[in-house]
């Protein structure tokens, strides 16, 4: 492998880097856009992106240029793109970074999928607590406009691209694509119902691709060094390029790094993470954000690459890598991670909005020390009547943390049922007469 | 959104086979698995599924296996699709279907004792089904419930959060007023923004509610649903005769309801087409005037000036005897009557064999008199049908409608949903010509805000552009080469300029809307209250006629020229022959074969055709002493015509004036004699609605008081006068009118007619086209220099007529504010807010008036709604009587306006 050199953390790890448009300029920015604007037909900037084999960054690894290539053929009429920078997944913290210290790398990005595939306007949904995201983001894009980037006949081509930062209002919900396009229309944010896909059916019933931050920051460099320098990074041919990883947990360095797919956990949290915190070994891993299961010790030497994670029985997803170290209390973090989940369930689905509060009322009582020997049973049960059985991918994504701590650590369920029984006071296993 | 529109006539859906639990079934590629599952007659439970909107896929009951796949799939979002192997049944699925029923369980209330829906509430019914017993889980919500609206309840502790009435009214009605909001830790439906509801009311949302989480104000509490006697009948205000159930529980109506319900959820989404099943507002909430106690209870007589009860028999004789004698001493034209076309069928019927054979006069006239007239007289003339020529699937299928003078989801709310259905579902292009900005008008695709009162030239303008965009259809003017180059010469006449600038709209708009229509496969024009009670309504709709003609709309399939009605059987009344022009059957009164025809039928002579008088002429006659004696069924012109027809100097100049209604109307103050009549739910009988489809209307309670069926009281007075008439219900009268009218009752199919403009093109029209495109601008222009305000009395969607106001529940949402609707930039002009008073002058006079801003008014014109008479504006209208068909004009004036 040749020696690795970074792509998107490039720029601005380079000491005296702001993020300006004059630092991204005279580091190569807006090079790519100049070099296909009204000179490479937009198609064969598709194509380029298809070879490339560059997947979607925001959690499901769809292929981008096969998504950009379900857009209604000679379309007349508006058509949209979103760059999802909403960013709510426990543990993840990488799109914040890329639009805090670099956001002209993703502007670019978003010019070029968007002279890609005939958009002239676009949205960039920030999460509504990214407040600072959001002033670079309007600052950069004042300066890309000033400078004849964004606008009206961009560099005097006859293309036009607005983009627009809309920010929205605090729910978890709203990364999921429908939903982010029914809060993007004023509408409370809800999932739509798949199909149609958003590709045919998106903002205001139009053709619509909506991309991650992570997705779109690659293009530029695709486009400058050309979809077979692309393919060749990490793990070919299923996951090129690099990710970024958010470490955080129990490590001596959290933080975001970006590494080549296909890089081990093992590489990952010893090497680029500093190790565990304190001499307490390793416990738990999740890969990929809240919605992943978790991984054990075991599994350190899985690559980190679509298909490697997945085979483990885990997800890639947004890239939030959180470690845990012994003497985590597993069934509590599961609980943690499940009360996000339900307070997060935007309520339209009945399996998701009913059985994700039963979960949390079930887990609540096994860690408060009140658990029945039926609740393991429930749990399951409960799981499996949500998952595949929702509207959108959340149903799935909530019961991850419970079905896999349930596997791996199932002892420290019944330990506590099993104290709870114990410790029970008497006058809870059977009634007292006199006693309110 | 969703997958269903394979509803979509353009295509043609792909026929493909599935298997369903080991049985081949034929579908359409890409419908919802769902609906092929349903359509075998197999149920599987679904919470969340209404067959009349896109799948929601929120609840998780509906659950099948398909193989190759590894987990049960939600069968209302999957897509049929060939080959797939389906199950539907099983152990499995069916502990899956109980884990969703528990999971709504663990947050009920369970408050079913007190509940409206107990008994008949899907929660219950799912958990009886799936043997749901523990319910130790369940948990309260403690959500106060919110009592704002004026209309519904929402009690969102028993909610199941499964949508549907947030989706019936954005999907089906476009209304969009509800949605869903977490508060207070709950997913709970608030009316948008958390406000307080308000929104049209029409209660779709509360019949596909499948709890007890909305209820109906009106009656909550009064009733557990088994006690109920449901009876199935036709909604009596406007013309589109939604059919409905009213429930009663002893001798008083507890609530209506619709087809549309939780329990209909399943159905041929095509289907809607011909109506979702919903009301509006006045069917569902209106029906407390039918036990108000205003109603008549006895027969009232006058006795030293003064109206006191009376039995029965002495009333009757009194009016007969007194009939008799006014005929005997000044022959039967010294006595006229009007009928309400409210009135069913038969008793309709009746009422003109009542006047025409035991009388023997011909003045005698109804309700349709106000416009509708206009329209069958014009379609008549023209095509030789004189009705509606689509029905609601036209409508619904039609690639471009254009609607003229149409306030169509306030006046006819469902026959709008038809109008909605077509812009959402197949993507028609919809052209409303108006001089408000109206709700139809909003959702169009080409709203046309023409300067009041100008609709007719837009209609010139549309003809002159389809002539000389050359846009006509070749094949429908070559057949009549000397009809259409008369027209081309009227037309040439015409400039464009003079048309624009009377409309206040662009050319590129007007040859825009002419190219829409003309192009479109299916087009239909829908002309109504704007048109046929205005100004030249007969020519108007002449104009409109030409305009389909020319384009090749006439007798094209889906294509037509069609109206809708204030009143339920407006059409009913012409057809009936309750016009001094018509004999039943809308046979012409000068027809001496019609005549012949009748006369034998009935064994008398027939009346001679030129004394018959309509309305206007009939209390132009009572004024000068003329007339002697008036008999009014269910009419009141002294609260509905304006003062310059001087109603009181005709009906205080009678012998004898016999009013029968429901209520003591301040036309029957002046009565000799009043009798009592039934509602139309306390009778039976038929209505023809909009489409010609005759509708049942059945007796769901006891006459109040003593009041009986008109027909009743109508069949006494005919023998009383000597004309034996042995009806003994209405079904005697309706086989005489089938006898006579072979194939009018239709057993409420759509009547179909096919227009035919062979003998009008060929005959008369050349001598009378160039009368209607005389061009009208200059008068326009120094009225509007003049009184710059254009006002105009309406509808409101809340009311109907006069009757609805009798109806504590509408007066509740909507009572007589006693206000001027005006334009808040107007009002802003001249210094107004909400309530403050301004004197509005017309050449009738002057009337000191509180003023409201309303978001439909555009500037330059105000609006009165004509179900009120306090203050009295109609009497600032003048009155016009149209030359050809005596209808009075009186809903538009200009005026000033100035601040007091
Ligand atoms: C519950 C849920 C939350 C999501 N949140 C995010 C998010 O915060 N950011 C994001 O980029 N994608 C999120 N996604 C994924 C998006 O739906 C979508 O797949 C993605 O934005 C597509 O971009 P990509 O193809 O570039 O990855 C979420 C999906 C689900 C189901
Ligand atoms: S699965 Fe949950 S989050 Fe997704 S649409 Fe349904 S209720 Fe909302
Ligand atoms: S009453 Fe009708 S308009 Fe109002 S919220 Fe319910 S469905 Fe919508
Ligand atoms: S109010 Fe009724 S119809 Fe609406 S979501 Fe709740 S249960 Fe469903
Ligand atoms: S009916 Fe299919 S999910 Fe509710």
């Amino acid at each position: 492998m040749p020696p690795f050199e970074k792509i998107l953390l490039k720029n601005m790890e380079t000491p005296g880097y702001t993020g300006s448009l004059a630092d991204y300029e005279r580091g190569g920015g807006y090079q790519a856009l100049r070099k296909v604007l009204g000179k490479i037909p937009p198609a064969e900037i598709t194509e380029t992106v298809k070879k490339s084999g560059l997947r979607g960054r925001g959690g499901a690894g769809f292929p981008t240029g096969v998504k950009w290539g379900f857009l209604p053929k000679d379309y007349q009429g508006p058509k949209y793109l979103c760059c999802n920078a909403d960013e709510s997944e426990p543990g993840t913290f990488k799109d914040r970074q890329l639009i805090e210290r670099d956001p002209h790398q993703m502007i670019e990005g978003m010019l070029l999928a968007c002279y890609a595939i005939g958009v002239e306007t676009a949205y960039i949904y920030i999460r509504g607590e990214f407040v600072l995201g959001a002033q670079i983001l309007e600052r950069a894009l004042a300066e890309a406009r000033m400078a004849g980037y964004v606008g009206q006949n961009i560099l005097g081509a006859r293309t036009s691209i607005n983009i627009w930062v809309h920010r929205g209002a605090g729910a978890y919900i709203c990364g999921e694509e429908t939903a982010l396009l029914e809060s993007l229309e004023g509408k409370r944010g809800l999932p739509r119902v798949k199909p149609p896909f958003p590709a045919t059916h998106g903002l205001y019933n139009k053709p619509t691709v909506v991309n991650n931050v992570e997705t779109l920051a690659n293009l530029p460099h695709i486009i400058n060094r050309g979809a077979e320098w692309f393919a060749a990074i990490g793990s070919p041919p299923k996951s090129s390029g690099t990710r970024i990883f958010c470490v955080s947990g129990h490590v001596k360095r959290p933080g975001n790094f970006e590494v080549p797919m296909g890089t081990t956990l093992r590489e990952l949290i010893f090497e680029h993470a500093g190790g565990m915190r304190s001499d307490k070994p390793l416990k738990a891993i999740i890969p990929g954000g809240a919605s992943a299961p978790f991984f054990t010790p075991e599994h350190l030497g899985v690559k980190l690459d679509f298909e490697s994670v997945a085979q483990a029985g885990s997800m890639l997803g947004s890239g939030g890598v959180t470690v845990m170290e012994e003497g985590t209390n597993m069934v509590w973090a599961a609980l943690r991670l499940m009360e996000f989940f339900y307070h997060e369930s935007c309520g339209k689905c009945t399996p998701c909005r009913e059985g994700s509060s039963w979960l949390v009322q079930t887990m609540r009582r096994i860690v408060d020390g009140r658990g029945r020997n039926s609740d393991l049973e429930t749990l399951v049960e409960l799981c499996q009547n949500i998952a595949g059985r929702t509207v959108c991918a959340f149903g799935d994504a909530e019961v991850a943390p419970i079905m896999s701590t349930l596997k791996y650590w199932r002892h420290e369920y019944e330990e506590l049922i099993q104290q709870a029984a114990m410790s029970a006071p008497a006058e809870l296993m059977m009634p007292v007469m006199g006693k309110h | 959104m969703g997958l269903k529109p394979a509803t979509n006539p353009e295509v043609e859906a792909k026929p493909i086979e599935l298997t369903i639990d080991g049985r081949s079934v034929s579908a359409s590629d890409g419908v919802s698995l769902y609906d092929v599952i349903s359509s075998t007659g197999k149920i599987v439970p679904a919470m969340c599924y209404h067959y009349t909107f896109d799948p929601f896929g929120s609840c998780g009951m509906c659950l099948v296996m398909v193989e190759g796949k590894k987990a049960p799939v939600r069968s209302c979002t999957a897509k049929a699709a060939a080959g797939m192997i389906v199950r539907t049944e099983g152990d499995d699925l069916f502990q899956a279907r109980k884990k969703a029923v528990e999971k709504h369980l663990s947050v009920h209330p369970l408050d079913c004792p007190v509940c409206d829906a107990d008994g008949h509430c899907e929660l219950q019914d799912m958990a009886f089904q799936h043997q749901v017993t523990n319910l130790a889980n369940a948990k309260q919500k403690l959500i106060p419930e919110d009592t704002r609206s004026l209309v519904l309840d929402f009690n969102m502790n028993r909610c199941i959060a499964c949508g549907e009435c947030i989706n019936v009214c954005k999907d089906v009605l476009m209304i969009d007023a509800l949605q869903f909001m977490k508060k207070g830790g709950f997913n709970q439906v608030v009316a948008k923004g958390d406000q307080p509801l308000s929104c049209e009311f029409c209660g779709d949302c509360l019949a596909v509610c499948p709890v007890g989480a909305i209820t109906n104000k009106f009656s909550k509490y009064l009733y557990k649903p088994w006690q109920l006697k449901k009876t199935t009948t036709t909604c009596n205000y406007c013309g589109d005769g939604c059919q409905m159930h009213v429930e009663t529980k002893d001798r008083e109506v507890v609530r209506v309801t619709s087809p549309l319900s939780w329990k209909n959820k399943w159905g041929d989404r095509s289907e809607t087409a011909k109506g979702h099943g919903g009301i509006c507002v006045r069917g569902r909430f209106g029906f407390e005037y039918i036990d108000s106690t205003a109603r008549l209870q006895q027969p009232l007589m006058r006795r030293d000036g003064k109206l006191v009860e009376a039995p029965w028999l002495e009333a009757v004789h009194s009016v007969v005897d007194r009939l008799a004698d006014i005929k005997a001493k000044h022959g039967p034209d010294a006595i006229a009557g009007l009928i309400t076309a409210r009135c069913t069928n038969e008793e309709l019927y009746l009422f003109q064999k009542l006047m025409r054979v035991a009388i023997g006069t011909n003045q005698l006239d109804s309700s349709a008199r106000y416009g509708h007239i206009n329209f069958v007289r014009a379609a008549q003339q023209a095509v030789g049908v004189g009705r509606a020529m689509n029905d609601w699937e036209d409508l619904t299928k039609a690639k471009a409608i254009l609607l003229v003078g149409s306030n169509l989801t306030e006046t006819n709310p469902l026959t709008s949903v038809r109008v909605k259905d077509a812009i959402r579902i197949y993507k028609a292009q919809v052209i409303v010509v108006d001089s408000a900005q109206t709700n139809i008008a909003r959702l169009a695709s080409h709203p046309m805000m023409v300067k009041p009162g100008s609709e007719g030239v837009f209609v010139q303008g549309l003809v002159k552009s389809v002539i000389e965009q050359d846009l006509i259809d070749t094949e429908a003017t070559a057949k009549y080469p000397k009809a259409f180059a008369v027209l081309q010469e009227a037309v040439a006449k015409l400039s464009f300029e003079s048309i624009t600038a009377a409309t206040g709209i662009a050319l590129d708009q007007i040859h825009e809307a002419a190219s829409i229509f003309a192009e479109a496969p299916r087009a239909i024009i829908l002309c109504a209250e704007g048109v046929v009670r205005r100004p030249a309504g007969y020519e108007k709709i002449l104009s409109l006629m030409d305009l389909a003609w020319i384009t090749g709309k006439l007798g094209r399939p889906g294509c037509g020229v069609t109206t809708v009605t204030e009143e339920i059987n407006e059409q009913g009344a012409v057809d009936m022959g309750a016009a001094p022009e018509f004999l039943p059957g809308q046979a012409p009164i000068t027809d001496a074969a019609a005549r012949d025809r009748f006369a034998k039928a009935w064994g008398a002579e027939l009346p001679a055709p030129e004394k018959g008088a309509t309305l206007t002429e009939i209390l132009k006659r009572c004024r000068n002493g003329q007339i002697k004696a008036l008999y009014i069924v269910g009419e009141n012109p002294l609260a509905t015509l304006p003062k310059s027809m001087d109603v009181q100097a005709a009906l205080k100049g009678l012998d004898l004036l016999v009013c029968q209604d429901l209520f003591l109307t301040e036309t029957a103050r002046f009565a000799h004699v009043v009798l009592p009549a039934c509602s139309y739910a306390e009778k039976e009988g038929t209505f023809t609605n909009l489409e010609g489809k005759v509708l049942r209307i059945r007796q769901a309670m006891d006459p109040v008081g003593e009041s009986l069926p008109d027909w009743h009281i109508m069949t006494a007075i005919a023998s009383g006068l000597g004309c034996q008439l042995d009806y003994e219900s209405p079904h005697d009268i309706q086989r005489e009118i089938m006898k006579l009218l072979p194939g009018y009752y239709n057993l409420g199919q759509p009547r179909k007619p096919a227009p035919d403009p062979n003998k009008y093109l060929s005959n008369g029209y050349s001598a009378e086209v160039k009368a209607r495109y005389q061009p009208q601008m200059e008068a326009m222009a120094a009225t509007q220099a003049a009184k710059p305000f254009a006002l105009a009395l309406g509808q409101l969607l809340y009311h109907s007529g006069k009757l609805s106001t009798q109806a504590p529940g509408l007066i509740t949402i909507a009572p007589n504010t006693g206000r001027l609707h005006m334009n808040a930039k107007d009002m802003e002009r001249l210094g107004l807010t909400d309530g403050t008073k301004v004197r509005v002058t017309t050449a009738q006079g002057k009337l000191d008036v509180g003023v409201q801003a309303d978001l439909a008014m555009l500037p330059g014109s105000c609006f009165f709604p004509e179900h009120f008479n306090e203050p009295p504006v109609k009497d600032l209208m003048a009155v016009e009587i149209d030359r050809h068909t005596g209808v009075p004009y009186f809903k538009f004036t200009s005026a000033t306006i100035q601040k007091v």
